[in-house]
């Protein structure tokens, strides 16, 4: 009796002990329930044959039906594939450039310099993705662009139909995006290696290790967990494309549509004229499905080897 | 021992100057062709001087300043105000998620961190915001939606307390007996400014390059932001030309450099403030600070 | 100065707290606001929420709305409200949260009325029509309302603007002239590809055929029965056969002669890949010429355009199919008084004074009389193209042949028009609105298809010897036999009920 009363006397103290800092939270979980979690009830659409005189939950039930277009046809290989093959390529190339140029930057004694470097490399992320396709459009176009005009000559080289020859775009994707993202990424990874207690790297020095072993055994750990984090991030948003990369910048070219059909851009131009909002949230919903079961596999991979750094 | 150090750092300066110069030609590719005569760019071709320079793109984008300046003031409004929520927001959720002892903090962890890997699409939240709060063709439709509170954001400050205030400094507080908001205001913050500083940066960049609300919420001149009026007038210089009776200036009208210079328009005040926040940004990101 | 920081920080707080509150309550207050507003309004005059979804400059909307609602008040009893400038996006996201909208305008080729129709984002018009607006009913031709009929109802009054199209190429004048074009008869490829050789010839440095950002608008008179996917290849025809266009004569014809152009000099290489619109490429010399589309007055409205003077050579007379009538206006189903909406839809259509308003705006404001007899009008002083608070798109408008002329058109313009749209050769399968929604899967796969091949095909990047088995291939994986298949049915069926 005691016992039970004096357990609900802790409860009870533990709660107003804490109640401040529910209260503070309060106003973002408000925010977050209604801009991010109501809405999910619209998920119901996948599954609904749209009447907008019913509306929303009262429209006619039609099953797995509107996910069918997904599948209809073998694009539904070359979309995934160029999805996930992207996003992984990015993932991969985006961490290793991003760690190298920060353990390079970590590495460089003059300040100002060092400062120079860190503002100028970030200049691309502040770029918003439509004027980077002019950008690249001012450099590739065929008439007019300035590796036909001026650079391919330089070297004797005949002009190059950018926009007509997919072999080349997987590599322009990759260092477009790779431009864009680089520095972000690399700051981050900087920060990080800033945070590394210099007494390590001194005691190193002591045992008579080498700059490269410095690296592989104190750096390269030392960025462990910010590389997992991050990547957990990204495995959740590899179905998902950015739409301006891979739209916009290869300028809808129809010619080089397998290599830059996306999930995304396969949804836009397939539904733009149909108009259909059941197919686009059954899109939508295979792809956040998708994303989150692989980022739960992903982060219990990550839980078994070292509990401490996966994301939850 | 040290000429071989000197060597390693003459070589890593030039990839860093490689890759600095790696990031800002394009743009200067930008800058010129928007300041180059439509008829040469068209003949000629891109290149980074101009052969005749033209500033008719940027005198037609001046000419229509009532939009210009109007769209500058909607988005430092939008920028500011949205910013100083966002942030405050942010603070006070991911504050009391980095109290080790915090009960349901995984919980509330988890609710936060769900929110970046599902969403229920435009059409239900679109409802949500307009049915329920009328924001539609306010001022708060460019600030509210999406943008006022970001999970990413929540995981990088919290990982900055974890890391950086030393539990001690707060119980000390507590001993003397300060409650926990004035904690949070008086020593948590001040000893924050690196976070502070790289959220306000990604923040403010978020709202300032945001047109997307503006496409979905707005549709009266008075509510444009500097990149709605940009993205609208891009799409409007066909419709425009399409649209004139009898304008002999209208036809006169430069699209293609007229595009390179709203481009540089919109991205000048950004690249003007971002050094100022930049020299905290590397304090500032902590990410997955090993938590406890 | 830690404890000066911390008071900042403590004020900067409590202000973003105070507006967090004041925002809470300005949406409730405003939306208590609403509700007593509308009740009120229903009570004495409702307001017609009218959309124009098209870009434009948006700044006296509501001056115009409101000149428009003085007159309106007397005439039906009801008040205009006007939005301009609303995108597709905004449209479709109106029409599905069901918030305040009675009249809008929907493109064929942005969404399609037979799917708005199905879905029931528009309502039937039959009886509102009837009861009020007999005077649209007796000026709009029977065949014309074929074509915005789905399932026997009537969903839409078509934009009384051009209804048919010829099919040609417009060229630079001056050249034309220089190298003794004669662009008076009508010609085939094979006569045109001559002139062209002799523009290449006097002109070294300018293409003589260029793109339109991307695209080309390609000389052929098929009728596109919707979508382009399964059409009658040649609507001046009688056959009432669907065929794949892709793999038609007349596609091949075009797109061979496309790929040759291309390889002997004539045709701007990888035009596909432009984002240059044809009248800049002229006006800036680079062009001389593209394919078009001809109606009634166009030739006045390309000298403006490209800054240059204009004249075209008609390759295919002048045909009208379904997709050239059905651009519509409509009622939405989010209307609370459809009655008002098609009282209002009436006066747009058939009241001089309201058509003005709403297609040039103000007199004064935005134009001005320059001959008042022959109704003639031009910018208003100190305004042009370039800083109206109202663009003017008068054909998307119900009815812009009452409005006034601009200064440069030809006075007579409208009546021309009206003659243009009768003399065209109807399709035979003009009227016929093409309901997809059995076949969206397929449809969904074969616009990837499309969009694939389609642009470099038309712009001769590419052999249509090579490409063109090969998209017809993928077409027929994607299932194109089955949409044309379904068409034939649904078009026999038509034809039967309405022979």
């Amino acid at each position: 009796m005691n016992k039970t009363s004096s357990k609900l006397k802790h409860k009870l103290r533990q709660f107003k002990k804490f109640l401040p800092f529910y209260l503070m939270m309060l106003p973002g979980i408000l925010y977050l329930i209604i801009n991010n979690y109501i809405p999910m009830f619209g998920i119901v659409m996948a599954f609904k044959k749209f009447d907008y005189k019913l509306g929303m939950f009262k429209s006619p039930n039609i099953g797995f039906k509107n996910f069918e277009f997904l599948f209809a046809t073998k694009d539904a290989f070359t979309i995934t594939r160029n999805t996930l093959a992207y996003n992984a390529v990015f993932i991969i190339i985006g961490t290793a450039v991003s760690i190298a140029v920060a353990i390079l930057l970590n590495e460089i004694r003059a300040d100002k310099a060092k400062k120079m470097y860190q503002t100028v490399i970030l200049i691309p992320f502040l770029i918003s993705i439509v004027v980077v396709s002019y950008i690249v459009y001012g450099f590739l176009n065929t008439q007019t662009g300035y590796l036909n005009q001026t650079i391919l000559p330089l070297f004797g080289r005949k002009s190059i139909s950018w926009y007509s020859e997919p072999k080349y775009w997987p590599f322009i994707l990759v260092i477009v995006q790779l431009w864009k993202s680089f520095g972000y990424n690399c700051i981050i990874y900087y920060a990080t290696l800033v945070g590394i207690d210099k007494g390590y790297y001194e005691a190193a020095v002591i045992d008579g290790a080498g700059r490269f072993q410095q690296i592989r055994y104190i750096t390269l750990p030392g960025l462990k967990v910010t590389v997992i984090t991050l990547t957990l991030m990204a495995i959740g948003r590899i179905f998902y494309s950015d739409f301006g990369l891979f739209y916009q910048v290869p300028m809808n070219s129809g010619v080089l549509v397998d290599v830059t059909n996306t999930i995304d851009t396969y949804v836009y131009r397939g539904l733009t004229q149909l108009n259909n909002l059941g197919m686009a949230a059954a899109a939508g919903f295979y792809q956040s499905v998708v994303g989150f079961l692989l980022v739960l596999t992903a982060n219990g991979i990550v839980r078994r080897f070292s509990k401490e750094n996966a994301l939850f | 021992m040290v000429e071989k150090s000197k060597t390693f750092q003459i070589i890593a300066h030039a990839i860093m100057i490689l890759l600095c110069l790696f990031c800002i030609i394009p743009i200067l590719l930008l800058i010129s062709s928007s300041i180059t005569a439509e008829n040469v760019l068209m003949k000629s071709g891109y290149s980074f001087i101009p052969r005749k320079i033209d500033l008719i793109a940027y005198k037609y984008l001046l000419f229509d300043t009532n939009s210009i300046v109007r769209g500058y003031t909607v988005s430092i409004v939008v920028t500011v105000i949205g910013t100083l929520i966002n942030l405050t927001l942010t603070t006070l959720l991911a504050y009391p998620l980095s109290k080790k002892n915090l009960p349901g903090r995984n919980i509330l962890a988890f609710f936060v961190f769900f929110t970046m890997l599902f969403n229920g699409g435009l059409v239900p939240s679109y409802m949500m915001w307009t049915q329920t709060f009328h924001i539609k063709n306010t001022i708060w439709a460019l600030i509210i939606p999406n943008l006022m509170l970001g999970a990413f954001n929540v995981i990088m400050m919290r990982a900055y307390f974890t890391t950086n205030i030393p539990e001690e400094v707060m119980e000390a507080a507590k001993v003397d007996g300060a409650g926990e908001m004035k904690i949070l205001l008086r020593i948590v913050l001040p000893m924050s400014l690196p976070i502070l500083a790289t959220l306000v940066l990604l923040v403010g960049l978020g709202y300032w390059n945001d047109w997307i609300n503006g496409l979905y919420y707005v549709n009266k001149d008075e509510f444009y932001s500097i990149q709605v009026f940009l993205n609208k007038m891009l799409q409007n210089i066909e419709m425009l030309r399409k649209a004139a009776a009898a304008g002999a200036s209208a036809a006169s009208m430069p699209s293609t450099a007229i595009r390179m210079a709203v481009a540089v328009i919109g991205a000048v005040p950004i690249l003007i403030v971002y050094p100022f926040f930049q020299r905290y940004f590397v304090k500032g990101i902590v990410i997955g600070a090993v938590k406890g | 100065m830690k404890t000066i920081f911390g008071k900042k920080i403590t004020a900067l707080f409590l202000t973003i707290a105070m507006l967090t509150v004041a925002l809470a309550g300005c949406s409730s207050s405003g939306k208590k606001g609403d509700e007593t507003q509308t009740q009120g309004k229903e009570e004495d005059t409702y307001t017609v929420t009218i959309y124009a979804p098209y870009a434009a400059t948006t700044e006296d909307c509501d001056a115009i709305a409101a000149k428009v609602s003085e007159i309106t008040e007397k005439l039906i009893g009801c008040k205009v409200e006007l939005a301009r400038n609303v995108t597709k996006e905004q449209l479709n996201l109106a029409l599905t949260s069901g918030e305040k909208l009675d009249l809008f305008y929907a493109f064929p080729w942005e969404v399609s009325l037979p799917s708005m129709a199905s879905s029931n984002q528009i309502v039937a018009i039959d009886d509102l029509l009837k009861q009020y607006g007999p005077d649209m009913l007796s000026s709009i031709s029977a065949d014309d309302f074929k074509c915005v009929t789905v399932g026997g109802k009537v969903y839409g009054i078509p934009m009384n603007k051009d209804k048919a199209q010829a099919r040609g190429f417009l060229m630079d004048k001056a050249i034309a002239d220089e190298v003794g074009i004669d662009y008076t008869v009508k010609k085939t490829y094979a006569e045109l590809e001559a002139d062209l050789q002799k523009v290449k010839e006097a002109h070294p440095d300018i293409w003589p055929i260029v793109a339109n950002a991307g695209t080309m608008m390609r000389p052929l008179p098929a009728d596109t029965l919707g979508d382009s996917l399964g059409v009658l290849e040649n609507a001046l025809l009688d056959s009432t056969q669907i065929v794949n266009l892709y793999d038609s004569q007349s596609y091949k014809e075009y797109a061979s002669y496309m790929y040759k152009w291309v390889q002997n000099g004539l045709m701007m290489p990888d035009a596909a890949n432009t984002t240059e619109s044809y009248d800049t490429l002229i006006r800036s010399g680079v062009g001389f010429g593209t394919f078009t589309p001809i109606k009634a007055g166009f030739e006045a409205e390309e000298t403006r355009k490209c800054g240059k003077d204009i004249v075209a050579v008609t390759m295919y007379d002048a045909h009208s199919i379904t997709t050239m009538v059905n651009a519509a206006w409509c009622i939405a189903n989010n209307s609370k008084k459809p009655d008002k909406a098609m009282q209002m839809l009436n006066l747009m259509y058939t009241n001089p004074e309201i058509a003005n308003l709403l297609v040039n705006g103000i007199e004064g404001k935005n134009y001005k009389y320059v001959d008042k007899d022959k109704n003639i009008i031009a910018y208003a002083d100190g305004v042009d193209a370039s800083n109206t608070g109202y663009s003017v798109v008068g054909w998307a408008w119900p009815n812009e042949q009452i409005t006034s002329v601009w200064q440069g058109d030809d006075p007579d313009v409208w009546t021309k028009l009206g003659e243009f749209n009768k003399s065209a050769k109807s399709s035979p399968a003009k009227g016929f609105v093409w309901d997809n929604s059995n076949v969206l899967n397929e449809v969904t796969a074969c616009q990837n298809v499309v969009s694939k091949y389609e642009a470099s095909l038309d712009c001769g990047s590419v052999n249509p010897d090579e490409a063109l088995p090969k998209m017809n291939d993928e077409l027929k994986a994607a299932g194109l036999d089955t949409i044309i298949t379904e068409k034939q049915k649904q078009l026999d069926a038509w034809l039967a009920a309405n022979k």
